[in-house]
C-alpha cells in the first residue's frame, strides 16, 4: 500500500482479507477491519471497497473509521437486540417455537429457530399469559431477539406495542383484520380470535 | 524489449557464458494440450491459452538423439518479446543449479551470484500468470529476488520429463470464485491436472446434536470422486484430509463474529494430479473469502517434495510416487503466520529450514495472485 492518501475511485481501493488498511494512531476499525494484536495497524477481513468515514463532530476521539464495504455479505444471522420476522411453526403450553424468516429486514438464507417464552409475551401480567391466545401455528410475528439462548433456540420476546403478530389466517383461510391489542378478527365470517396484536404503524 | 534481435546471456559458477540471439521468427511451433472447458471458465485461461499458443521453441543445439546424454537448452519467446530459457538437468545429477531467467521482467539470484530458479516449472507458470494480472501485481523496479533456499529438477525418464514439459511449463492456474450458485460461496481451482471445487455454506443454524458454542463452528468435509484418480474407487484419507483442511482454516477464520452458527466447508476433488491437499486448502479459502465470512487473511498452502538431493516445490503425482520426503506448509501471507505445517519422510534439520523457506516465498506468491482472483471477482460485481 503506497501513503495515506485520500480515498480514490476505481479498482485501487479494492481489499482483500489480510490486506493492511492503516494505523490505528490515525484510524479506527469498523466494519470488515480489525485491530491487529499488538493494536497498532488495521487489517481487512472482508473482500470489498477500503471507505473511510469522517469522525462525528463534537466527539472526543479525532480518528476516522475505516471500513469495508460493498462485500458479498452472507446470510443475515439474528443477534442479540435485533427485530426478526418469524413463522410460528409450534404452540405449546409455556412456549411458542418461531421460525425465523427476515433479521432487521435482511432476508436469512437458512432458518434459524427462536422460542418466545411465557413469560416474554407481554410486559404486563406476565402470570396470566396464555400461550394458546396469543400464537397460533402459522402465524407471522414480529419479535425482538433477548439473546443467543440455547443450542436449540433463540429466545424472542414481544413485550412491546410494535412486537407480535403481524399477520395470521383465520379458519376458513382470509387474513384476518386487528381490531384490539388481543383480537382479530376474519373479514369473511366474523369470527374474532384472541392474538397477541402488534401495533401497525 | 523491442522488435529485432534478443540477447541473453547467462552466467553462473559452473556455467559457462552463452550469447544466444534470435534475429528472425523461429520456424517450429509447438501445440500445447489444453482443456477446451478451461478456455470458458475464466477470461484468463483464454488470454493465458492464446499467449502460449504464440509461444515457439527452438533447440539451441540441435534435437537431442535418444535420451539426455548431454545438457541443452531450450530457448523460446512470446510475441511480447519477453524470453523465456530453461536448462534442463542431465541424466547425472550434479551440483549445477538450474538456471532460468525471465528476461527483462526479474531474475532470481543466490547470495554467490549465480542464477537460481526456486520453483518447479508449474510455479513458474505462476509468475507467467502473474504478469497477465495487471501492473499492480508484478513489482516494475524489482528485477532480482533473493532466494536463500535453492531447488534443482528430478532427474527421470524421457517419457516423464516430456510429461513435464507440456503438463508442467504451461499448466494453467486457473483460480475462480462463484462457480456453484446453491452455496453462499465457492471457488474452483485447476493447478496443474489437480481440479478442485470448493463450496461453503452458511452461517447457519447448527444441528441440535450438537453443543452450545458461543463462537461458530467450522465443519469440512473432502471427498474425492470415483474418477478423480487414475485407480477407480474410494482413497482412504478421506477424514485425514478433512481434519487437516480444519486444522488450517481455524486459524484464519473469525469465529466470533457468527456466535452460535455453523459455516460448512465442502471440497470435492474432481481430479487427483499430485499436491491436492495445498490445493483444496488455498480453494477453501478463496471460497470463505467469497461468502463473506469475515478471515483475519487468506490462507495459502504449498508443498514441497524431496528427491535425492533435489527440492521440488508443488510435486506432481509422479513426483509424489518416487519421493524420499514431503512437506506441506499452509500460511497467512501478508500476517506471515504458519497454521500448519506437516512433514513426512526423513529430513534433516538444515533440509527443513531449506524447505520451509522454499514454501514461505511460494505462499507469498500465491497469495498475490489470489488476491487478484478476489479483486477482479468484487470490481465485476460491483
Amino acid at each position: 500500500m503506497g501513503g495515506m492518501a485520500m480515498v480514490e475511485s476505481g479498482e485501487d481501493d479494492l481489499v482483500t482479507p489480510g490486506e493492511f488498511l492503516g494505523e490505528a494512531s490515525q484510524l479506527v476499525a469498523g466494519r470488515g477491519a480489525y485491530l491487529s494484536p499488538d493494536g497498532r495497524r488495521i487489517f481487512a477481513s472482508l473482500t470489498g471497497r477500503r471507505t473511510v468515514v469522517p469522525p462525528q463532530p463534537g466527539s472526543l476521539d479525532r480518528r476516522a473509521t475505516v471500513e469495508v464495504v460493498g462485500h458479498k455479505a452472507h446470510g443475515a444471522v439474528p443477534r442479540p437486540g435485533s427485530v426478526v420476522i418469524g413463522r410460528v411453526t409450534k404452540v405449546m403450553a409455556r412456549m411458542a417455537s418461531v421460525d425465523i424468516m427476515c433479521v432487521d429486514s435482511k432476508s436469512v438464507r437458512e432458518k434459524f429457530t427462536g422460542i418466545i417464552r411465557q413469560q416474554d409475551v407481554r410486559a404486563t401480567e406476565i402470570d396470566k399469559v396464555d400461550i394458546y391466545l396469543s400464537f397460533r401455528p402459522g402465524d407471522i410475528v414480529r419479535a425482538l431477539v433477548l439473546s443467543l439462548g440455547d443450542a436449540r433456540a433463540y429466545y424472542l420476546s414481544t413485550a412491546k406495542n410494535e412486537l407480535g403478530v403481524v399477520s395470521a389466517q383465520s379458519i376458513a383461510g382470509a387474513t384476518m383484520v386487528p381490531i384490539s391489542w388481543t383480537e382479530m378478527q376474519c373479514p369473511l365470517t366474523g369470527q374474532v380470535e384472541h392474538r397477541k396484536v402488534a401495533k401497525v404503524n | 524489449m523491442g522488435s529485432g534481435k534478443i540477447h541473453l546471456r547467462i552466467t553462473g559458477p559452473d556455467l559457462p557464458a552463452r550469447i544466444g540471439t534470435i534475429s528472425s521468427p523461429p520456424t517450429e511451433t509447438l501445440n500445447f494440450r489444453v482443456l477446451p472447458t478451461s478456455v470458458h471458465r475464466h477470461p484468463l485461461a483464454a488470454a493465458s491459452i492464446l499467449s502460449a499458443s504464440e509461444t515457439t521453441d527452438v533447440f539451441a543445439q540441435g534435437r537431442p538423439s535418444t535420451g539426455l546424454s548431454g545438457k541443452f537448452m531450450r530457448r523460446w519467446s512470446s510475441s511480447s518479446g519477453v524470453v523465456f530459457t530453461k536448462r534442463r538437468a542431465s541424466t547425472q545429477l550434479n551440483s549445477n543449479p538450474v538456471a532460468a531467467v525471465l528476461a527483462g521482467d526479474a531474475s532470481l539470484e543466490r547470495s554467490d551470484g549465480s542464477l537460481l530458479w526456486a520453483a518447479s516449472s508449474r510455479f513458474g507458470w505462476h509468475r507467467r500468470q502473474r504478469m497477465h494480472l495487471g501492473g499492480g501485481s508484478n513489482k516494475r523496479g524489482e528485477h532480482s529476488e533473493k532466494i536463500t533456499g535453492s531447488a534443482q529438477m528430478a532427474e527421470g525418464s524421457s517419457n516423464v520429463d516430456q510429461h513435464r514439459y507440456v503438463t508442467g511449463s504451461w499448466c494453467l492456474a486457473v483460480l475462480r470464485t462463484g462457480a456453484a450458485t446453491a452455496a453462499s460461496g465457492s471457488a474452483y481451482a485447476e493447478f496443474g491436472s489437480t481440479k478442485v471445487i470448493v463450496s461453503v455454506f452458511g452461517p447457519r443454524e447448527s444441528k441440535k446434536a450438537m453443543k452450545y458454542s458461543d463462537i461458530g463452528r467450522l465443519n469440512c468435509n473432502v471427498s474425492f470422486t470415483t474418477f478423480s484418480t487414475p485407480t477407480r474407487g474410494q482413497e482412504s484419507n478421506h477424514k485425514e484430509f478433512s481434519s487437516m483442511l480444519h486444522k488450517a482454516l481455524e486459524g484464519a477464520v473469525i469465529l466470533e463474529t457468527f456466535p452460535k452458527t455453523t459455516v460448512d466447508v465442502f471440497a470435492l476433488v474432481l481430479e487427483s494430479g499430485g499436491s491436492d491437499l495445498p490445493v483444496i486448502i488455498s480453494c477453501a479459502s478463496l471460497a470463505l473469502a467469497d461468502a463473506g465470512i469475515m478471515m483475519y487473511d487468506l490462507v495459502t498452502s504449498v508443498s514441497v517434495t524431496c528427491i535425492g538431493k533435489s527440492l521440488i516445490i508443488d510435486p506432481t503425482a509422479e513426483e509424489e510416487d518416487c519421493q524420499d520426503a514431503s512437506l506441506m506448509l499452509t500460511s497467512m501471507p501478508s500476517r506471515n503466520e504458519i497454521t500448519q505445517l506437516t512433514l513426512t519422510g526423513e529430513w534433516s534439520t538444515g533440509r527443513i529450514h531449506e524447505a520451509t523457506e522454499l514454501c514461505l516465498d511460494a505462499c507469498l506468491k500465491l497469495g498475490e495472485i489470489m488476491r487478484a482472483c478476489l479483486r477482479e471477482t468484487a470490481s465485476s460485481s460491483n
